[in-house]
């Protein structure tokens, strides 16, 4: 089966500073991959080249059912199946938790099925219903992330690239996010999960990638990495030992 | 005495609301301080005013033609000129504009003299009477159609889809981008509809005065970037506040106290808004 996802010896770079190098990364159908490193480790960079904000120099990304997304301009992306989690919420602060679904469902061009879509959202995330019509930018951390995270299924994606969902919520709040992307991904939905907190993104991920200074230094099953000992030494705070 | 006063300063505030919230709409979604609008106003009154005296056409016919002429002049400016500059430094495109701001201010004089001229007025026998109050049907139909075009924006950004759209590109522009928001287009189009929005206002501008001339651009459109600077920057509601607000503190402070320091008394408000709220009576708006 095609992946999701397949990002192919990717370059990113701006001006002269090489922000990604020679990066190649998949994301099959149904699976949980997690990206982990540091900061300034391009993370970012590649979710931004994967939706069209940043250009690629050099390699390929092939999206949804296989879509060169060289030829895809930004805002037909989301409509390849593909929808941003974006990093620190990024909500429409001065329009309302109803009118951010509605601009999650902006590429349904069917009005009645783009309702429908807001009102399953709506039944998933009770806290969202309650504040419906409430500013976004009056929301809380953890409710602004879910409304995020509504937003972008909103969309009805194949692939959900989730840009560090954890970054700045109580730890509470963190463990029901990450409960949120299993559930997800249980449902069928394919996730690009960007994180620092690397031990709880390769608890949940089925495989991984491993970024320093632009690069990738490992890749393979989460649980193989959670185990290996350059991994868990530089992100995992702790040193494995082999019996 | 006071109650015809109350009725010019809503019909001057109720165009000076048009015009920042078209200035403000502009700021809004490109970010730049436009200092050729009120001279697109000037150009676009210039565009009704030949209607009017050249093709025998009646007021409609020139008041659209001054729409068209400020969506176009919008338009040139933005195709040809801060296309080419986003994403650089703010002062490149604020130098560009006052270039073009000099620019029509010096063709229009060429073509027209550096004199008024007397702008052929609609109704301009009409007078409404309720009461104590009189209206003439000059100042009714600019009150109606300011209004009017004001409350029309407002469902279009409230209710519509394409308004939502607007609206989310005021607010973020990649994340709208990525929900599906052809935001190059969104751009385009909010130059468009806030330039022939000047274009309206600057035909409003010669009903209310009688006169048109190239320098009620740089007038008016200073006191445009006063209104958009009081009601802050980026706020729709702001705007019809600050213009309403500066409307009638010029028409009360010219009939209480003398008209010569009308524009002292505005510009003297606008630093004491400034040093009490810096950022305008509403901080932090994006595009309500």
């Amino acid at each position: 089966m095609t992946p999701d996802l397949d990002i192919k010896h990717v370059d990113v770079t701006y001006g002269h500073v090489v922000a990604v190098k020679d990066v190649s990364t998949v994301v099959n159908r149904g699976e949980v991959v997690a990206m982990i490193g540091g900061n300034g480790a391009g993370k970012s960079s590649i979710v931004r080249a994967v939706m069209g904000m940043t250009p690629y120099s050099s390699g390929e990304i092939y999206g949804v059912g296989g879509i060169n997304m060289k030829s895809i301009p930004p805002h037909r992306v989301c409509g390849t199946g593909i929808a941003l989690v974006p990093s620190e919420r990024q909500v429409f602060a001065s329009m309302t938790v109803r009118e951010n679904l509605e601009m999650g469902a902006y590429t349904i061009s069917e009005r009645a099925s783009a309702e429908r879509e807001i009102e399953v959202i709506l039944e998933r995330f009770p806290v969202l219903a309650q504040r419906a019509n409430h500013l976004a930018g009056i929301l809380s951390g953890g409710q602004q992330q879910l409304l995020a995270i509504g937003r972008a299924l909103a969309a009805q994606p194949k692939l959900l690239l989730m840009d560090e969902p954890s970054l700045g919520l109580a730890p509470v709040l963190v463990e029901e996010v990450f409960e949120l992307v299993q559930e997800l991904n249980r449902e069928g939905m394919s996730i690009l999960l960007i994180e620092q907190n690397a031990k709880r993104a390769l608890e949940i991920s089925h495989r991984a990638y491993v970024l320093r200074a632009g690069e990738l230094i490992a890749e393979g099953p989460s649980d193989d990495l959670l185990n290996d000992p350059v991994v868990a030494e530089a992100y995992l705070g702790r040193l494995v030992t082999s019996n | 005495m006071f109650a015809e006063q109350l009725v010019n300063g809503l019909v001057l505030g109720s165009v000076y609301a048009l015009i920042a919230v078209g200035f403000a709409l502009q700021f809004s979604i490109l970010r730049i301080i436009n200092l050729a609008y009120g001279e697109t106003m000037m150009a676009s009154a210039f565009v009704g005013y030949l209607v009017l005296t050249h093709t025998g056409l009646g007021h409609v016919a020139a008041a659209l033609a001054a729409i068209a002429a400020g969506a176009a002049t919008g338009l040139l400016l933005e195709r040809f000129t801060l296309r080419y500059v986003r994403g650089g430094d703010e002062l490149t495109p604020l130098m560009i504009t006052i270039g073009v701001a000099t620019l029509l201010t010096s063709v229009f004089s060429m073509m027209f003299g550096f004199e008024q001229r007397a702008f052929p007025r609609h109704y301009t026998g009409g007078i409404l009477t309720i009461g104590e109050i009189q209206i003439t049907l000059v100042q009714l139909s600019i009150f109606l159609i300011a209004i009017v075009t004001m409350v029309s924006l407002h469902l279009v950004l409230r209710r519509t889809r394409f308004g939502r759209a607007i609206r989310a590109t005021a607010d973020r522009e990649h994340i709208a981008a990525a929900f599906g928001v052809n935001v190059r287009l969104i751009r385009v189009v909010a130059i468009g509809l806030s330039s022939g929005l000047g274009g309206l206002a600057g035909i409003l501008i010669a009903e209310n005065f009688g006169v048109v001339s190239p320098f009620i651009g740089t007038t008016f459109g200073l006191k445009a970037l006063v209104v958009l600077i009081i009601g802050g920057a980026a706020s729709l509601s702001g705007a019809v506040a600050g213009g309403l607000f500066l409307g009638m503190l010029e028409v009360m402070s010219s009939a209480y106290f003398l008209s010569e320091y009308r524009d002292a008394i505005s510009y003297s408000i606008l630093i004491i808004v400034l040093a009490i709220w810096p950022r305008g009576f509403v901080p932090n708006a994006v595009l309500r």
